[in-house]
């Protein structure tokens, strides 16, 4: 497995090239634009090639870890079984990760929907925090700009 | 939606005119539409510009509107006294000569507000022309308005029809985003009082009015307009990002003016439940890139748009989980 430079690091350096030798030839406005929101696109699947894994492997965890609290405090038997149809396998294969995150988040959400319907601040609270935290975590990715060093190498 | 084509529905919609297509270029920035700006000479000698609106084609766009659907809006009210737009001339409805359904209107020799802003105006006195401009739109007698316009049964029925655009996002993307999920029950639990429906524009933003010498305002880009809540165009353009913002310095005083020229009440239009109006005013949008986004997961392409709009997605979710942590919690959770 080749490891240097990074999958990150390659779209950088197609970024680069792009705007450093191939952007100045086209002279179409409307080329120009398309161009541009490409390598918008390159630079956000450079920061996902970084982390994307990373991330949705800890918030699987803490999703499933709260739907299991509200469960275990609620008795609700839907919660339950939204923990029960979810888990985190082994496997770091891209589209295992996303299915894993997927049940992960649908658990999360069951248990959302009744702390709320329950107005259970404490729980809500706790929830918030974590919709927050994912908001943060996808900002971060999909910031639509990437800064010079950001890539392992 | 070349010269070539345009002469070929000139000669078919104006027969006795004798147009020769001069020149068509297209017009880039716009999102949704392709643009082309064309200029015509007739046989008396005059020379006129027009705007080409058309489909791009399904393999290059996200963003989905029915140009029928926009030409009766056009129609309905070209001729309002309220408001003014570009008037609308023709309409090559199936595609046949322009190789895509294309809506011609006249060009109007104008800057668009945005630009106008761009120049550093007096942003006080701006703000009052743009609330104007609004509000000429909102105050539009619906009874005024071709009745072949679809208009919904009753207030709420349209609001719950605009709120379930987030089970149709949720639909698109299988169920699994907790945001999109949280909001929507936010929203459910924080309904706002009712208001007369008007005509709504659904794209309400300076770059769509232009500003022309000697003239009032035009409005542009009908393709999301409906017979509606009003307070949805304000909630869009909480969302606009280019600077300067005419909302966002003082709330307060936009909305007293808005109010002042609407006759709404300040129950009924306050920052707070403009703010709400963002999640809702914006769902048609995120709907579209939701759609965009999952025909790109599943292999299809929708041109640069289909995947540079990602970033438009986490804009989105990030202003909908900010603005539905505000709301509170109500009775309505329990139900």
């Amino acid at each position: 497995m080749i490891t240097r430079p990074s999958t990150s690091r390659v779209l950088e350096d197609v970024v680069e090239e792009i705007l450093r030798d191939i952007m100045p030839s086209i002279t179409d406005p409307a080329q120009q634009i398309r161009l541009h929101m490409l390598t918008i696109v390159l630079n956000n699947c450079a920061n996902a090639s970084e982390r994307e894994i990373s991330v949705m492997r800890d918030e699987s965890a803490v999703y499933l870890e709260f739907a299991a609290d509200v469960a275990a405090a609620t008795g609700s038997p839907e919660v339950a079984a939204a923990v029960e149809a979810a888990h985190i396998g082994a496997s770091l294969v891209l589209s295992d990760v996303i299915t894993d995150y997927q049940r992960a988040s649908r658990a999360f959400s069951t248990a959302m929907d009744l702390v709320m319907d329950t107005v259970d601040r404490e729980f809500i609270g706790r929830g918030e925090d974590i919709l927050r935290t994912r908001m943060d975590n996808e900002r971060a990715i999909l910031s639509g700009v990437s800064d010079v060093g950001r890539s392992a190498s | 939606m070349d010269a070539e084509r345009l002469q070929s529905f000139l000669n078919a919609v104006e027969p006795d005119r004798g147009a020769t297509v001069i020149s068509t270029a297209p017009v880039p920035g716009g999102y949704s539409r392709d643009t082309v700006m064309a200029e015509v000479q007739w046989a008396d000698g005059s020379t006129e510009k027009l705007v080409l609106r058309g489909d791009p084609a399904v393999e290059s766009s996200v963003f989905r509107s029915d140009r029928d659907a926009e030409w009766a809006i056009l129609q309905a009210v070209k001729d309002l006294p309220d408001f003014r737009i570009p008037t609308p001339r023709y309409f090559d409805s199936t595609g046949e000569y322009m190789g895509c359904k294309c809506i011609i209107s006249e060009a109007i020799d104008s800057t668009s507000m945005q630009k106008f802003l761009d120049t550093g105006p007096d942003l006080d006195k701006a703000r009052e022309d743009f609330i104007a401009i609004i509000a000429s739109a909102h105050n539009t007698p619906l009874d005024s308005i071709d009745a072949s316009i679809d208009r919904p049964a009753d207030w709420r029925q349209h609001l719950d029809d605009i709120i379930a655009n987030y089970e149709r996002m949720l639909e698109y993307i299988g169920e699994d985003d907790p945001i999109l999920r949280y909001t929507l029950k936010k929203i459910r639990m924080n309904i706002p009082p009712e208001v007369p429906m008007t005509m709504v524009h659904g794209d309400l933003q300076p770059g769509n009015f232009l500003l022309s010498e000697g003239s009032d305002p035009y409005i542009i880009d009908w393709e999301f307009a409906r017979i509606g809540d009003p307070r949805l165009d304000i909630g869009y353009y909480l969302q606009i990002p280019m600077p300067p913002h005419l909302y966002h310095p003082d709330p307060e005083i936009f909305l007293a003016r808005y109010r002042e020229l609407t006759g709404l009440t300040e129950e009924q239009i306050n920052p707070a439940i403009a703010r709400y109006f963002l999640l809702l005013g914006t769902s048609h949008l995120m709907l579209d890139i939701l759609r965009g986004s999952e025909d790109v997961a599943m292999g299809e392409h929708r041109g640069v748009m289909g995947t540079f709009l990602m970033t438009a997605y986490a804009h989105f979710h990030r202003l909908y989980l900010d603005y539905a942590l505000e709301l509170p919690y109500s009775a309505e959770a329990t139900r």
